[in-house]
């Protein structure tokens, strides 16, 4: 087929949008909305709020209110018109150390007006995860007034997923074949899927789990089973029971994890332990 | 031997649009144009397919909205009087311009398609656009799949996750309601995605989702196959994603195939060119001009002298033009296949409006396109399902945020112009949740307060889910229906204000609580629990 004869005259007057979006090809400019009168919302809703968005890769978007109650709960005067806003990055190192203080560092300050508003601010960190606070400078000491909510993930890198790892996704069953993969054994992927697919959203847990699959390289079928087991481990709600299983891990890791039967063997030891109430070694986690 | 696979998606949604107070609501024409021109059009060449025993694949996702809307008693009986009045215009037409054989053609054209879409829609269909979508998925040749419960930017709700929770949850709800079968996957509103999503949406059953580029191409670590493969997320959901080629070709205005002076100029129509003592009768009656889907002229050129349109020409030239299409993808493929170790699956999403209503010869090209696909059994065009049965090992990545708007993130719904409405959205589902979780015990019997109390609980979780909606942000930056996507927003929020408040003092005004039952009826077996942290649908 020759180029030539697709060449187009091209879309006159408003033309179509690459980014398009369905409505925009029916709207009309002529179009109009009989309802008289305005409805009425809400200016505030007497709620301490900070809130925190991303607008895209450079920008973030902060709204807040602050009742008066608030200002002379914490600083004891409602009369205050200015205050701080800030911005923190949460380090990655954060979310899979609990242990460490690796503190969050201001990215961005500026001093807002009023009690209730909302503000763009620009902070090139590109979805790196961050919160932000809005406050009160006294005697060069900020005051926190509110904290918002955080957005932005981690991203995997630091959790130590590496290019070659591939896995099934839910639609199918483990039964499925699809023939060899370098650089993975079939039973690899089965683990590295199952243990993808029960990640939680507890990061030390997850990077934990990430290492073990490193670790891992040959399993026999008693590891599998152990597997199995972890996973019904995994599904309690009992906090305890998870802490042993973080230590569990933990342990495996120091042994260097993997080989043949190794799996099953630690396993057993593990559940010897939390079963008589003894300790995992130097763990210093008592039941 | 397979070279590769096309995987072509049409995202089909409208933002509800329902006003019996008014006898005529130029919004609800949205509707109207998107069946007459582009879903009832769009079936019929399917059901030619079906005629010709040709063989198909086409995924599409239904919007909870647009599936309420097409199930309306109401709206789908307006929508019988637009053909009506529609057809009956054209058949004027031909008395019009019967001396005309260049304009006849084209009028005769009209009234010949006019009587063959009511006669599919209210015959074959009997009524009810969603037989047809169930008949093609129930032969396995279309995948329907869901969208979110409102089209909510799921990114931007995320401050409450219940919310975003609840847009999935009702829109999984929906689906089953009305297909029978749960969703294998989901159209994520406005392609837009936040790290953690997918998490959300395997509570739900969902098993795939797709993406803009650049939310697999900077997805970490980077994909081996760019977006030529589907790629699993943390949580095991298939991610697909746009091949950018594909969709210029048929979306740039400049080189794009709908530009060809062959086509039917999109512009020139009756409802603006016509005197207004003769078209009156077709138009907004309060003498706004509209579009009517009568035009005459094919897009010609640079120039104002339009030629009259030639159906027959223009057809042709949809074949052409997919004949073109399908060798660029054989060419495409040829040279990406070197690099991988599968052939190379190419992701076409596209507005499904694009197609009839706005490059009005759309379904035809379609038509033609799978038509060859199928003859030349060089490139396989696949459902999601049916490629990740083919290759279910797939690259485990982290999607980068992003979605299908202007710069590639949420800017589009997150600015200047519409960043107020995010305070109310927050707010009102932080109250939904908790009154939720209050009253997520009361018993469902027939007392009266407990019947009441539901409703109104009810009718707030649908008017939170209409504000919601991510048509009305988007609107308000384009700058187009400004006027009406405030009113609705704030029509919303004011609404839900209001019933809290009644609630709260006990003062529910039933007849205001029955208007907004009917007016704003969408989700008819909805449960407010479905907000409330005790829901096991939700907290499992």
């Amino acid at each position: 087929m020759e180029d030539a004869l697709i060449e187009t005259e091209g879309i006159e007057k408003g033309g179509i949008r690459e980014d398009g979006h369905g409505i925009a090809f029916l709207v009309s400019d002529t179009s109009g909305y009989p309802i008289a009168g305005d409805y009425e919302i809400p200016v505030k809703y007497n709620a301490d709020t900070i809130i925190i968005l991303p607008v895209n890769e450079k920008k973030v978007y902060i709204y807040w209110e602050l009742t008066e109650q608030l200002l002379i709960d914490k600083i004891q005067s409602s009369a205050a018109a200015s205050f701080k806003v800030r911005i923190y990055e949460i380090p990655h190192a954060r979310q899979i150390d609990y242990e460490k203080d690796y503190s969050e560092k201001e990215i961005y300050s500026t001093e807002v007006k009023g009690q209730y508003g909302q503000i763009f601010a620009e902070c090139a960190a590109y979805f790196k995860p961050m919160t932000a606070a809005i406050g009160i400078k006294r005697d060069g000491v900020f005051h926190e007034l509110l904290k918002s909510n955080q957005i932005n993930v981690p991203s995997f890198r630091v959790l130590g997923l590496k290019e070659e790892f591939r896995s099934r996704g839910i639609l199918h069953k483990w039964e499925q074949n699809e023939g060899e993969v370098i650089g993975q054994t079939e039973t690899e992927i089965e683990v590295i899927s199952r243990l993808l697919a029960m990640k939680s959203k507890d990061n030390e847990i997850t990077g934990l789990l990430l290492r073990l699959i490193e670790n891992i390289r040959y399993l026999s079928d008693e590891d599998k089973e152990a597997l199995e087991l972890i996973i019904g481990l995994f599904g309690s709600k009992d906090v305890r029971v998870l802490r042993l299983l973080i230590e569990f891990l933990r342990s495996l890791r120091i042994k260097g994890g993997g080989s043949g039967g190794s799996i099953m063997k630690l396993f057993g030891d593990f559940k010897e332990m939390s079963d008589s109430g003894g300790t995992i070694s130097g763990s210093g986690i008592n039941r | 031997m397979i070279k590769g696979y096309w995987l072509p998606v049409l995202h089909c949604h409208l933002p509800f649009v329902k006003h019996p107070e008014y006898d005529y609501f130029l919004e609800e024409h949205w509707l109207f144009e998107a069946l007459f021109e582009t879903y009832l059009p769009l079936l019929m060449r399917l059901k030619r397919f079906e005629a010709d025993g040709v063989d198909f694949r086409l995924t599409v996702s239904l919007s909870p909205p647009l599936v309420e809307m097409l199930v309306d008693e109401y709206l789908m009986g307006l929508f019988i009087r637009y053909m009506d009045r529609l057809t009956e215009l054209s058949q004027k037409e031909m008395n019009r311009v019967k001396n005309d054989s260049g304009m006849l053609n084209v009028a005769e054209f009209y009234n010949k398609r006019f009587i063959e879409i009511r006669t599919f829609f209210t015959g074959e269909l009997n009524g009810n656009v969603l037989n047809g979508y169930k008949h093609f998925s129930d032969k396995g040749r279309l995948e329907i799949i869901t969208c979110g419960a409102t089209h909510g930017f799921l990114p931007l709700l995320r401050a409450n996750p219940r919310a975003v929770e609840a847009q999935i949850a009702i829109a999984t709800q929906c689906h089953y309601e009305h297909f029978g079968k749960a969703a294998a996957g989901i159209w994520l509103p406005e392609c837009a995605y936040y790290e953690g999503l997918d998490e959300i949406l395997k509570k739900y059953g969902i098993k795939y989702f797709f993406l803009e580029s650049h939310g697999v191409n900077n997805a970490v670590p980077k994909p081996k196959f760019s977006v030529y493969s589907a790629v699993n997320t943390l949580n095991g959901l298939a991610v697909f994603a746009r091949d950018p080629e594909t969709s210029k070709q048929v979306w740039s205005s400049m080189s794009g195939y709908p530009g060809d002076p062959d086509y039917r100029d999109f512009y020139r129509d009756i409802g603006y060119d016509l005197e207004m003592d003769y078209i009156k009768p077709y138009v907004s009656p309060d003498g706004n001009r509209v579009f009517t889907g009568l035009k005459y002229y094919k897009i010609t050129g640079k120039t104002e002298n339009k030629l009259p349109y030639d159906p027959v020409a223009a057809f042709n030239k949809t074949k052409i033009h997919a004949g073109h299409f399908c060798s660029s993808r054989y060419t495409q493929a040829e040279a990406l296949s070197s690099a991988m170790d599968r052939p190379p699956l190419m992701v076409s999403p596209y507005d499904a409006e694009l197609f009839g209503h706005w490059w009005f010869e759309g379904p035809d090209f379609l038509y033609h396109v799978l038509l060859k696909l199928q003859r030349d059994k060089i490139i396989k065009p696949v459902t999601p399902s049916e490629y990740l049965s083919y290759h279910p090992m797939n690259q485990t990545v982290a999607p980068s945020p992003s979605s299908w708007g202007e710069n590639g993130y949420y800017e589009v719904w997150l600015n200047n112009d519409n960043g107020w409405i995010y305070r109310h959205l927050h707010f009102m589902a932080g109250a939904m949740e908790k009154i939720a979780d209050e009253y997520y015990d009361m018993p469902d019997d027939a007392q009266e307060t407990n019947a009441l109390n539901k409703r109104v609980l009810n009718q707030m979780v649908r008017e939170l889910l209409l504000a919601q909606s991510s048509d009305w942000a988007f609107l308000i930056t384009q700058a187009t229906a400004t006027e009406y996507s405030l009113k609705r927003t704030k029509e919303h929020i004011s609404n839900f204000n209001a019933l809290l408040g009644s609630f709260k003092s006990d003062t529910v005004n039933i007849d205001f609580l029955k208007w907004l039952e009917y007016k704003n009826s969408i989700f008819k077996n909805l449960d407010f629990r479905v907000f409330s942290g005790k829901n096991k649908l939700i907290t499992d």
